[in-house]
């Protein structure tokens, strides 16, 4: 079958109006993105701000969003993502081509940069004060770091927390907030005038839109905070406001359980988390309410 | 300076860089990433200690480099798990990557794979697949056509992954798909290995060479042609590793792969500043030339820095080749038939309509 | 309370949390690391101890444990 798939590819890459790849600067990354997926441009365009599309850095890497190849041409458009022209993803459809993208980014920094400590969290910073939330996909996370990012404090990303190894330094890297599901329904009656991507339906992890993060994030997105707690949250209809303090040994666990690459950083990960589980609080919280979370992360700011 | 793959095939064989601006490196770096040949470059050059070395090209070798770092101190840990768990069988000898990094030379510095080969004896695969499936090497999701197709005409398993270390093991029964006919008395080949330092059975550097060689010459689908032919060429630069030229040629006569082991050392030779011992010279010269398809292979086993018609032609004619030597003509027909068929059905009825009719079924 | 940490094999360091509640084992090569909720000196029995399954298949744990890659 590949012999079919390359042909086909060979004649589809003649057919196809080549197009001029979007250099995208999302400090401290530098894509450089191609596609002629019209969605794709139209939502890149309506969710990174203006001054994100600058020749000015050199690329780190180089993105591309195809149409498929093969026989699934004729069919169903198909989207797939390479990255340095390897594909590490099997082909979605077409409509679910910016979420590919948004994950293909998250994929090329979490298997390729290892100069940081990556945990898959949400990071906001009141100030330059920041606290991280490390999560699971499905434990409201997004849907928390989006309601901060509207409420006064400054979004430094909601999928990956890049962390400087051995400090308690964490690097922004502003990107849309991905929201899923019933969240989405939700961000729109309290946000109506945020920005948001068209919406993806029925990927693997359910309908799936994004949010460009307020202006007050985007003015940041090169300014480094310091992480004063570790905060892991779970969202749980009807509850009130749970709080539990963890000893550093469950800490450390929880940490570990959603780090993309402390194990490849060998020592240095594992110094730079002992170095936070140390000296940090953590928590783990339950919650409905996401004032009550907000008044809690105060308290906890105000107390060091 | 012309930056193309005669100007980086320089480089490796030199050991030099040139002094390049973040610019030029900008350019270089991902067509290195994409060859996997990043880490490798970096740590045969000494990249790293290059004074000036920009900003940008400092990251990204250090972070290619902490990755096969990172494998190499995996690969060693995975080696010595799998060979307690298979300790009560004849044999499991490492293949490939694996391999090369079990060694610990000049082949496996910086050397990148996706996963770990190993080869067991037919009549313990399934004994092999219960104790790696107990201790956590499951198949990954698969198609009951594609598993049938495997296990039948394939010379390796499904694909296992460790549930919790994400670990890729390919456990192979063969060294090529039966199905070619080609497949070789494995006897023979066994006669054939030897013990790592730390203990772990690899092929002999003859056997070696010419599984490595019938892998890239008989494989319809060459990804990392360069990364490839470099493996080659680095089994002959330590002469006390170097594969012996009679016990290589007779090794390919019995088991039938001299086309293949001619090929190798044509390419290798002309693509590389290798030079070959002078039996293996003169035994070259006895063997048909094969102008084209020789021609072929050296298009897509050099570093790919620019699109070139000439790498897409070949690489269209060696992926024909390829599923040509493996499979019989009417196995061929009936393989496409029921690809284009499930191709045909996901588009009628859906692709989940199709997945929840094998749940049913299973 | 001042971290102790030790190698418990040239591969394997342990390291005990300054809260005292318990320690991490960490295998250098695979980079994976276990926490325990034993404090260090529960652990120092345990491996003078004669008897070594114990420790053995706390071991085999550490092996089989890592975290997911991306």
């Amino acid at each position: 079958m590949s012999s079919i798939a390359t042909l086909l590819t060979i004649v589809s890459r003649v057919l196809n109006v080549s197009t001029m790849p979007v250099q995208l600067s999302l400090p401290p990354f530098c894509f450089s993105i191609d596609t002629a997926n019209s969605l794709v441009s139209e939502n890149l365009r309506r969710l990174y701000p203006v001054e994100a599309f600058t020749q000015a850095a050199l690329v780190d890497y180089h993105l591309q969003l195809l149409p498929g190849v093969g026989i699934h041409r004729f069919y169903h458009q198909q989207a797939r993502f390479l990255c340095d022209g390897r594909e590490p993803f099997t082909p979605l459809p077409a409509a679910h081509g910016y979420a590919m993208l948004e994950w293909g980014m998250n994929w090329a920094i979490a298997s390729q940069e290892f100069s940081h400590v990556i945990v898959h969290a949400g990071v906001l910073a009141f100030g330059d004060h920041a606290v991280m939330f490390p999560a699971p996909p499905g434990s409201g996370k997004s849907t928390l770091t989006l309601w901060l990012a509207f409420h006064g404090w400054r979004l430094l990303s909601d999928e990956m927390g890049l962390l400087v190894p051995n400090s308690l330094d964490v690097l922004p890297f502003v990107r849309p907030i991905c929201l899923k599901n019933r969240s989405i329904e939700l961000a729109k009656q309290w946000l109506p005038d945020a920005v948001y991507s068209t919406i993806c339906h029925d990927t693997h992890k359910g309908d799936v839109i994004h949010v460009s993060p307020p202006e007050l994030s985007w003015q940041h997105k090169t300014r480094p905070a310091q992480l004063r707690a570790i905060v892991f949250p779970k969202y749980q209809a009807g509850s009130a406001l749970q709080i539990t303090k963890l000893n550093q040994a469950q800490a450390f666990m929880e940490l570990a359980n959603n780090a993309f690459n402390m194990s490849l950083l060998g020592q240095l990960g594992f110094d730079s988390a002992l170095l936070l589980v140390e000296q940090l609080p953590v928590y783990q919280i339950q919650y409905a309410d996401l004032s009550e979370v907000t008044q809690f992360l105060h308290e906890v700011l105000d107390a060091i | 300076m012309q930056f193309d793959a005669n100007w980086l095939q320089d480089c490796w064989d030199s050991r030099q860089f040139p002094q390049l601006t973040a610019e030029q490196w900008a350019w270089l770096i991902p067509r290195l990433r994409r060859e996997q040949m990043l880490a490798r470059l970096a740590l045969r050059c000494q990249l790293l200690e290059t004074p000036d070395l920009p900003d940008y090209a400092r990251r990204h070798i250090q972070n290619a480099c902490r990755l096969a770092h990172k494998q190499q101190m995996q690969v060693e840990c995975e080696a010595e798990l799998l060979q307690q768990l298979l300790a009560d069988l004849p044999y499991c000898v490492f293949l490939k990557g694996a391999a090369y990094s079990l060694m610990s030379g000049a082949l496996g510095q910086g050397r990148l794979y996706s996963d770990i080969d190993i080869l067991v004896p037919q009549a313990q695969l399934t004994a092999t697949e219960q104790a790696l499936c107990l201790h956590g090497f499951i198949p990954d999701d698969i198609d009951p056509y594609d598993d049938r197709y495997y296990r039948r005409w394939s010379h390796e398993i499904p694909p296992l992954r460790h549930a919790n270390r994400g670990t890729v093991l390919d456990v192979h029964h063969q060294i090529i798909p039966p199905i070619s006919g080609r497949a070789p008395d494995l006897t023979r080949l066994l006669q054939n290995v030897r013990q790592t330092e730390q203990g772990f059975t690899v092929l002999s550097p003859e056997a070696m060479f010419l599984h490595s060689a019938i892998h890239l010459f008989c494989n319809e689908e060459i990804k990392h042609g360069w990364r490839d032919i470099l493996d080659l060429c680095l089994m002959f630069e330590h002469p006390s590793q170097a594969p012996a030229p009679e016990k290589l040629l007779a090794l390919a006569t019995d088991t039938g792969f001299s086309l293949e082991l001619a090929l190798a050392l044509r390419c290798v030779t002309e693509l590389t500043k290798l030079a070959l011992p002078e039996a293996l010279n003169d035994w070259l010269d006895m063997q048909p030339t094969r102008p084209v398809l020789s021609w072929c292979f050296r298009q897509v086993l050099q570093p790919k820095l620019q699109q070139r018609w000439q790498v897409s032609l070949a690489s269209f004619a060696l992926t024909l080749r390829g599923h040509w030597l493996k499979m019989p003509l009417a196995i061929l027909l009936k393989h496409t038939l029921y690809k284009l068929w499930r191709g045909g059905a996901a588009a009628l009825i859906g692709d989940a309509a199709l997945k929840a009719k094998k749940q049913q079924s299973n | 309370m001042v971290a102790e940490r030790f190698e418990l094999k040239p591969t394997v360091l342990a390291h005990e949390f300054n809260d005292g509640s318990g320690l991490v084992l960490f295998e250098r090569r695979s980079g994976t690391a276990l926490a325990l909720a034993m404090p260090l000196a529960e652990l120092h029995t345990l491996l003078q101890s004669p008897d070594q399954e114990l420790w053995l298949e706390l071991y085999s744990h550490l092996a089989d444990y890592c975290q997911p890659r991306p």
